[in-house]
């Protein structure tokens, strides 16, 4: 009578276990596997992928790529000036190249690189299919570590794939930026429009006492592709994390960051902007874990949504008992530029701590007629008018990065879209 | 200063009794054996006289209810409930359906009288000179009497219990019942349909403003009860009505289940405004005993302009599981939530709303107050949703939450999802302490640490504490005042 119906697994998924039991898997790998096994791809009724049905949208999961690891033939130009400019292709690390390096021999002095698979000790110790997936399938990446300089170095990833085929393309990062040592990291994702290929993409950031990191993720992938991205922090002590993630929609793009402060007196100050059109997906899922006192953040998101495309907002701060004198504020904004856009916002507070400031914003709507009212009336075209608007919108979040470089580039990849849209 | 007066003395009389409801009234009961079968079913439908669709209906519920998994989702902590281990009809023993106030037993009046609750029809409210209300008082499974009804049939209002409605005004009941809260809407509303044993039915004609306040007056008295009621409130075109909800539940060690299904409906041009102040036995101060308050509150705005406003202050319940909600289905139609959670002790509350607007130019405005204290768990969860046709559509929410002492936590989780480029929707929600500042400025000025604290928490809770009716007011600053009653230090 009991019985539970057999759960029939999806196409997405029956790739991706056939994948996963030809790896040869280390502990770890193979715990994440056996916990995507037993629990398959998540859907809307597990509350974290309620708006992206996960077991819905990735229809396949793609060979792993075989590419050999090369010396990087073509380096792209970097989207900012950077003393190393690294290469993954279909997941793969190339070899550091010489000719990619224009560091000084202060900042050579003040970073490590090697390729391999660092540890993941920046995630979140709960389980989340996201980190599991990269888990998984991911067996290389950067292991970067910065140690004191007097200036920041700039580092630059670059992920390209290349394949004329589908290919599922996993790769994890790890990066330490030691005790008092500050450092810039910046990372690009992008492939062809003309293949469903699929990209993992980990991310374990350790920010030690006194250390600085200002980090930025640009996610501009092929428009059928899926990115899985996840980013996992930990903050030290009067540490400060600075990122910024800049989405540009495609079939499925779903980011998940677990920022935890592990020290007291940091400060995280986390934006973000999601741009989509078309039949884009996007996700954007935060969490953020105040788990020692006296510390601040600041969370600012910006979601522009043109023709049928949805995007989604999940943002958790979490203020652990412990963790008094909080100050954290979360702002998520949504601007809807067509009839049948969606914007599915989630802002969360759970709070187990008296002595904090605590707030979140949310709000969505389209372009203001009064705004767009006094352009018009000045002469200017309403395309350009619209446009002005949201760049507008967007530039707030983008403007308070610290590092000039970055929020030149994250304006022209905003004036980029907004021209092809 | 009146304010700083009237906090004074509510903290006076917090000393003296804690939660003055918590008595037993000893009077003969009727019960229907213990546990759930159709077997029950059928007999509260023929205690009820209830015609065979009726029973139907809940016997369609009950083998739905029987398929069913109890919902897990809330942020609600509580030992599984044995559904088995349950009153579902309890009675006191008196002649059926009395036809005057002489006819009740007169230990029944007694309990209303403590509890402040005015069944005498002449009885005018302290402080409210002239004002009335026709109460509908419904103890265990029946309602025991319904007030003003004549007075109210001259306006054509219908007031009367739901069981009364179902025999003397079926097309009705039929009509309406179920529509807004189908039978399979969730779990609990699901056990309500198939086991509902009384509840309060009000019928507003076109065109009429309802002449007085109306209100239901719930008590939990029996031990191993479940009550479950069933309300239907429906205002025709261009109607107004004001509906008034209270309940109270002796102090017992065991916890006891109410699962109560709310629908409202208003057609073109018509309002309701629907208060509750729910203080059922919270439990004491170790989390033992208390009400599990389990309840599907939904009003849904069928027509142009029409307008529903929630209003609710939660000081009770060991666990409440609520989200009273508007379904903006009509062109311009509104809908409003003002909330004050106040938990303390080790109460559990996971309460808010859900805005689901379909109708062009729909509104609707949220205000919720959280406030914790003791180490209690006080959660807002609240749905506003535009459809793709909802174009225009407006919302703003406000949560605020209170933190009082370091052992509670308060929780926000709204969902906000538009599909509507026109619909612009706001929402802001903040979580604090009582700052600092504040204190010391009481403080200063004389005033103890709980006399501060129940001034600003009154101050915290205005907003929501202004949409109350009048009757309502005053009881609510005191409630307050009790409900935080050791929370400091």
């Amino acid at each position: 009578m009991t019985a539970q119906p057999q759960k029939i697994q999806t196409q997405g998924e029956t790739a991706l276990l056939q994948q996963l039991a030809v790896l040869d898997l280390d502990p770890t790998r193979q715990a994440a596997a056996d916990r995507l096994k037993l629990n398959g791809l998540p859907h809307r009724r597990v509350e974290e992928w309620k708006y992206t049905d996960l077991r819905a949208l990735l229809k396949d999961v793609p060979q792993l790529s075989k590419a050999k690891r090369t010396a990087a033939s073509s380096v792209a130009k970097p989207l900012i000036p950077a003393d190393f400019v690294l290469t993954v292709v279909d997941g793969i690390p190339q070899e550091i190249s010489a000719a990619g390096t224009t560091a000084s021999a202060e900042a050579k002095k003040a970073v490590s690189i090697e390729i391999g698979l660092g540890d993941a000790s920046g995630f979140h110790e709960k389980a989340n299919t996201n980190v599991d997936l990269n888990m998984a399938l991911a067996s290389s990446g950067f292991i970067v570590r910065f140690s004191k300089s007097a200036t920041p170095p700039v580092v630059f990833i670059d992920h390209i794939v290349s394949d004329a085929d589908a290919v599922t393309a996993a790769c994890r990062h790890s990066v330490v930026v030691e005790k008092g040592a500050q450092a810039v990291l910046v990372e690009r994702f992008s492939g062809p429009d003309d293949t469903a290929y699929v990209a993992s993409a980990g991310l374990s950031v350790i920010v030690e006492d006194g250390a600085k990191l200002t980090h930025a993720r640009v996610v501009t992938e092929g428009i059928q592709s899926s990115h899985l991205g996840t980013i996992g922090a930990r903050i030290g002590s009067e540490a400060v994390y600075e990122p910024f993630v800049m989405t540009l929609g495609s079939h499925l793009v779903r980011t998940d960051v677990q920022i935890t402060f592990d020290g007291e007196r940091s400060h995280l100050g986390i934006r973000g902007a999601t741009l989509v059109k078309g039949k884009d997906h996007t996700d954007m899922t935060l969490e953020v874990d105040h788990a020692s006192p006296n510390c601040t953040s600041i969370e600012q998101f910006k979601s522009v949504i043109a023709d049928e495309a949805k995007a989604v907002f999940q943002g958790k701060i979490m203020v652990k008992q412990i963790a008094q004198k909080t100050d954290a504020k979360m702002m998520s904004q949504g601007l809807l530029l067509s009839e049948n856009g969606e914007f599915l916002n989630k802002p969360e507070l759970e709070i187990f701590a008296d002595d904090v400031i605590c707030g979140h914003g949310a709000t969505c709507g389209d372009i203001d007629e009064d705004m767009l009212f006094y352009l018009l009336s000045r002469g200017i075209p309403r395309p350009i008018a619209e446009t002005m608007m949201v760049q507008a919108f967007v530039a707030e979040a983008i403007e308070d990065t610290e590092q000039p470089a970055i929020i030149e580039a994250l304006e022209a990849i905003l004036a980029d879209w907004l021209a092809k849209r | 200063m009146p304010a700083v007066q009237e906090t004074i003395e509510q903290v006076k009389e917090i000393d003296v009794d804690k939660y003055k409801y918590g008595f037993v009234t000893d009077i003969e009961m009727e019960l229907a054996p213990k546990g759930l079968s159709e077997d029950i079913v059928r007999f509260i439908s023929a205690k009820k006289e209830e015609p065979e669709w009726m029973l139907e209906w809940r016997l369609d519920a009950y083998r739905r209810w029987r398929t069913m998994e109890e919902p897990t989702w809330a942020r609600v902590d509580y030992p599984k409930i044995d559904f088995e281990d349950l009153y579902y009809y309890a009675a006191p023993k008196s002649s059926p359906g009395p036809k005057s106030l002489d006819e009740v037993d007169p230990e029944l009046l007694e309990t209303y009288k403590k509890l402040g609750i005015p069944l005498n029809e002449q009885a005018v409210l302290a402080g409210v000179e002239g004002a009335r209300v026709a109460v509908d008082a419904v103890f265990d499974s029946v309602s025991v009497v319904t007030t003003f009804k004549d007075e109210l049939a001259k306006s054509g209002v219908i007031f009367c219990s739901i069981s009364e409605a179902v025999r003397e005004h079926p097309e009705l009941v039929k009509k309406y019942l179920g529509s807004v809260v189908p039978s399979t809407d969730n779990f609990y509303a699901t056990l309500n349909a198939a086991v509902f044993s009384d509840g309060s039915f009000v019928y507003i004609p076109k065109g009429v403003r309802c002449p007085m306040e109306l209100s239901t007056y719930f008590r939990i008295n029996e031990e191993k009860t479940g009550q479950f009621e069933r309300t239907l409130i429906i205002a025709e075109e261009g109607s107004y009505v004001s509906y008034l909800e209270g309940c109270t539940a002796p102090m017992r060690d065991e916890n006891q289940l109410h699962a109560a299904v709310v629908e409202l409906v208003t057609l073109d041009d018509a309002e309701i405004k629907y208060s509750t102040v729910q203080n059922w036995y919270p439990g004491d101060a170790e989390g033992k005993g208390g009400i599990y308050n389990f309840v599907t509150k939904r009003g849904d705005c069928r027509g142009k302009n029409s307008k529903i406003s929630w209003t609710q202050v939660e000081t009770g319940s060991a666990i409440t599981w609520k989200y009273p909600s508007c379904i903006l289905r009509g062109e311009n139609s509104r809908g409003e939530f003002y909330s004050i959670a106040i938990s303390n002790g080790k109460q559990q509350v996971d309460s808010g709303t859900k805005m689901i607007h379909l109708g062009k130019n729909s509104s609707s405005r949220i205000i919720s107050k959280g406030i914790s204290a003791g180490r209690s768990q006080n959660t807002y969860r609240g749905l506003v949703s535009a459809h793709r046709k909802a174009a225009g559509a407006r919302n703003f929410t406000q949560c605020d939450s209170l933190l009082i002492g370091d052992q509670c936590g308060a929780h926000t989780v709204p969902y906000i999802e538009s599909k509507n480029s026109t619909a612009v929707f706001e929402h802001e929600a903040t979580t604090s302490k009582i700052s600092d500042d504040q204190m010391f400025y009481c403080q200063q000025r004389g005033m103890s640490d709980e006399e501060a604290i129940a001034l600003i928490v009154n101050g915290f809770v205005r907003d929501v504490i202004q949409q109350l009716p009048m009757e309502f007011m005053a009881e609510t600053q005191k409630l307050i005042g009790i409900s935080l009653e050791g929370s400091v230090g």
